[in-house]
């Protein structure tokens, strides 16, 4: 990040939302940039290099995935936050599977909006930094390998270490089931969704505050897993 | 008696030279008149002349064959010129009968006062000269009889063959009888041989009376008539002194058993008379009972299919052919079905749309149904053409008799009415369904229309009174109602999702994405999303421990449980809880939502799960009447069920139950498993 304000790439084919994510963004401090097609938006986002982008998966010209696809090929770290719709989770897992970052679920609010796009640009930041993750009363220490709750130490087997980093590391953003498995278990493991359900369920039986009502390891429907940043 | 010449449009006085006269008849209008048919071959002539005189003073007539006059002794060739005989009369419009009775005069005169009668027309009967001296003919038996209806008797001039069979003769029958007649009249002889001399000759009379009795009864009239003649000479030779001698000494036993030859013969003609009657009778009686059956299995059927087969089983069954049924729908004739050993030809098929075509096109109906080549018979209703059944003939037929085409043409009614009853009930059903379904969709768009503008034209108003007035309203009061155009944003939206969901259902267009999920899971995350909603409501959460991993959709499970948590919400009392409850229970998940409300009328507990329900509870409860139909579509979706019950301790427990393994219904689709 330079010294100058965070460049965001919206790239929407209705006006009204850009209009308003522009209002709202640049509000708060942000410069905004607009494509209206997806063509657009990847030559926007190779010349006005954004720190982030925002993509809504409904262009009339390119798939999303496909923006998503192309942007991957020039770069790895940019993020991009997808918008979508309720019913379409196939769409989202997709477009995460394909490279973006997180999504955002039309309609939403400005606070919602907001809080995705901190969580997302952190990220950059955060890559080689930072290695003792704090919420609420939980503190992941990953270079020395503890997970303290209150005022104990947490036991955890290797996979449910191995799973609490990977989610640590993505702090604040979704993580597709399919990235999980792959990332804890191996290549070969994307579909045995039942180790991930275990694993996930014994984590929040110890650390959670309340394993009946998550907070900090929130499952996001039909997408994946997702641990906060902050309450 | 007069001869008559030609029949025109008047009316013919006839009289007779003797005493017996009838009076002149009177050319009124509307008189209904019965032919006499009988074995003679001016049947058709005097049909024809029936028929004219009929037209001619635009009356009705009948034309009947007695049957009791000698019957079996005309043979077959007669008989079936009779049947030919009428079928004419039927075809040029009159009514044909068959009449029995032991007295045919008497069945005659009956049929004639039901009928109404005014005129009979009657043949001259070739009999021999006796019996037409004696008075014995049908007609001088009529003639006598009746008093208020006018004769016509018709000579016919020409004789271009012999009258086939008006005089009786000797049926030749299985060559067995004579000498079982003789045998007979042996046993009679011998029988009374030990006595003889013992008692007087007109004692052993009795023996071959016997026989004769049995002979009558038991063999036929030739056989009666040998049995007369061989017990004659045998008591004259056996029993009449001078004994072997043919001239007895006392003539008076012999003349007594000379009298045995009448007694015979009208015995044996009784019997044979009672005996064909009996037949005939029970003939029709098999055909009733066959009618019977065939009304029995078409009320029992209830679709088309099962008619059809219904039709062709007893069709082939009763006349003994194979037969095939053509349905008319819409755009002409199909095959409807046939029997096993039918083979349809096109020739056949095409023969039967001609015939559908002429039939369906001629104004008014022929009286007859069949036609006998090719074999096929029309079904048909007052309304209109049912379809055609097309016989094939594995084996020569029996000559067609009217009663056989009354058997045929009955059948071919009921068969018609069937058919044309399933169509109707058909249509009931899908005008009903259509009637249905248009009612839902104007609810649909009553509701829709209603609940979408509601939230709109709040949103619209505040954002209308800002955007123009905004210098108006201080920062409080904008605050306000900007918080009130964004909840209501928020309820539009819930509502369009909603509106979504139930016709992604409806489409079958609901695809699952099945995963293995955590039960707790899946309740813990809806009951996160609608914390702000239910921040002072107290919910319990009872979740077994040891739940295995369930296949479901989570997303629409999720919904489920958070459209049954927000129902309960609406229902139940301020500070009551709300207890979910999910546990194995055999081969299924059961998650229930309860709540401490009201409770819903037994009636209701199935009907709310109907699209736009809203149950006598609802009151002024806002809703769209949606979540338990959305809710009983996912669950169904999944291969569950739904279902609503009044708990103890009051308040409504909805409880949803999932397969532990894998099952859908056909009409969802899975996406693959495990993508992520």
């Amino acid at each position: 990040m330079t010294e100058s304000r965070v460049r965001i790439l919206v790239v929407d084919e209705e006006l009204p939302i850009r209009r308003y994510l522009k209002s709202a963004l640049t509000a708060h401090g942000y410069d905004v940039v607009e494509a209206a097609t997806g063509e657009a938006g990847v030559m926007m986002a190779a010349t006005t290099r954004p720190d982030l982008v925002i993509l809504d998966l409904g262009l009339p010209d390119l798939d999303g995935v496909e923006v998503i696809r192309r942007l991957r090929e020039w770069t790895q770290l940019l993020p991009v936050l997808v918008l979508s719709v309720r019913e379409h989770e196939r769409d989202k897992v997709a477009a995460l599977d394909a490279g973006a970052d997180d999504y955002l679920t039309k309609p939403f609010s400005t606070g919602e909006l907001l809080a995705r796009l901190r969580a997302n640009l952190r990220r950059a930041v955060q890559i080689s930094e930072e290695p003792v993750f704090t919420l609420g009363n939980l503190t992941v220490d990953l270079a020395h390998r503890q997970v303290i709750r209150g005022k104990e130490s947490v036991q955890l087997t290797p996979t449910e270490y191995d799973l609490l980093r990977v989610l640590v590391t993505h702090a604040g953003k979704v993580i597709t089931h399919r990235h999980l498995l792959t990332a804890v278990w191996g290549p070969g493991y994307e579909n045995a969704v039942h180790l991930l359900r275990v694993n996930i369920s014994n984590l929040r039986h110890k650390l959670e505050p309340d394993p009946t009502r998550p907070c900090y390891i929130v499952t996001e429907p039909g997408v994946g897993y997702r641990l906060r940043d902050s309450l | 008696m007069k001869e008559l010449d030609d029949l025109g449009a008047q009316h013919l006085p006839r009289v007779k030279p003797d005493n017996r006269t009838s009076r002149l008849g009177s050319s009124k209008i509307g008189q209904r008149i019965l032919v006499l048919v009988g074995t003679s071959p001016d049947g058709e002539e005097l049909v024809h002349i029936a028929h004219k005189m009929a037209s001619g003073q635009q009356g009705t007539w009948h034309a009947a064959y007695v049957e009791a006059s000698a019957p079996g002794s005309s043979g077959a060739r007669a008989q079936a010129q009779v049947w030919s005989v009428l079928r004419l009369a039927e075809s040029l419009g009159g009514t044909t009968s068959i009449l029995t009775g032991p007295s045919p005069a008497d069945a005659v005169l009956a049929y004639a006062r039901e009928m109404g009668i005014t005129h009979i027309v009657v043949g001259n009967p070739d009999l021999p000269a006796w019996r037409r001296i004696l008075g014995f003919s049908l007609t001088d038996r009529l003639l006598r009889a009746s008093h208020d209806i006018d004769f016509h008797v018709v000579n016919h001039r020409e004789r271009s063959e012999p009258a086939v069979a008006s005089r009786p003769y000797r049926n030749p029958g299985p060559s067995w009888r004579y000498p079982a007649a003789l045998g007979l009249v042996a046993l009679a002889t011998v029988v009374g041989l030990p006595a003889r001399g013992l008692v007087v000759p007109s004692a052993f009379i009795s023996p071959y009376l016997l026989a004769l009795v049995i002979a009558a009864v038991y063999l036929d009239f030739g056989a009666a008539m040998l049995v007369a003649l061989g017990s004659v000479l045998a008591y004259d030779l056996f029993f009449l002194p001078p004994y072997y001698r043919l001239v007895p000494s006392d003539w008076g036993s012999l003349l007594s058993l000379i009298g045995f030859l009448p007694v015979g013969g009208v015995i044996s003609s009784l019997v044979r008379r009672s005996r064909h009657q009996t037949e005939a009778a029970r003939q029709r009686e098999a055909h009733t009972h066959a009618l019977y059956l065939l009304s029995r299995d078409l009320a029992a059927s209830t679709d088309l299919a099962a008619i059809l087969s219904v039709v062709i089983e007893h069709w082939c069954r009763l006349f003994g052919t194979d037969a095939a049924v053509m349905i008319a729908d819409g755009e002409g004739l199909r095959i409807g079905g046939k029997s096993a050993g039918f083979e349809l030809t096109p020739a056949a098929v095409e023969a039967a749309v001609l015939t559908y075509d002429a039939v369906g096109s001629a104004k008014g109906a022929p009286p007859s149904s069949r036609n006998p080549e090719p074999p096929q018979t029309v079904l048909r209703t007052a309304n209109r053409v049912v379809g055609i059944l097309i016989e094939q003939c594995n084996k020569p037929n029996p000559p067609p008799t009217p009663e056989l085409d009354r058997m045929m043409e009955a059948f071919a009614n009921q068969a018609a009415l069937a058919i044309e009853r399933v169509q109707f009930a058909q249509q009931a059903q899908e005008a009903e369904v259509l009637k249905v379904t248009e009612t839902l969709q104007t609810a649909l768009l009553n509701s829709v229309s209603h609940d979408l503008r509601t939230p709109l034209s709040s949103i619209t108003g505040v954002l209308s009174s800002i955007y123009e007035e905004a210098y108006l309203l201080d920062g409080p009061t904008q605050h306000e109602l900007v918080g009130t155009a964004l909840s209501e944003a928020q309820r539009l939206n819930h509502l369009v999702g909603k509106l979504l969901d139930m016709s992604r259902i409806e489409a079958g267009a609901l695809q699952l994405a099945r995963d293995l999920n955590e039960v707790q899971d899946v309740v813990g995350t809806t009951l996160v999303n609608l914390e702000r909603q239910m921040e002072t409501r107290p919910i319990e959460v009872r979740i077994s421990e040891t739940l295995p991993l369930i296949p479901m959709d989570f997303v629409l499970i999720s919904r489920v449980i958070h459209n049954l948590v927000e129902n309960a919400d609406k229902y139940a009392p301020a500070g009551t809880p709300i207890e979910i409850e999910a546990g194995l229970k055999g081969d299924w998940l059961e998650i229930s939502v309860a709540d401490f409300g009201p409770g819903v009328p037994d009636k209701d507990l199935v009907p709310i799960f109907d699209k736009f329900y809203r149950s006598s509870r609802t009151g002024t409860t806002v809703g769209t009447g949606l979540g338990l139909a959305i809710s009983k579509g996912i669950l169904e979706a999944h291969g569950g069920r739904i279902w609503a019950e009044n708990r103890e301790g009051g308040g409504l427990r909805v409880t949803a139950a999932l397969p532990q393994r894998e099952r859908t219904t056909p009409r969802y689709s899975e996406e693959d498993a495990g993508n992520d």
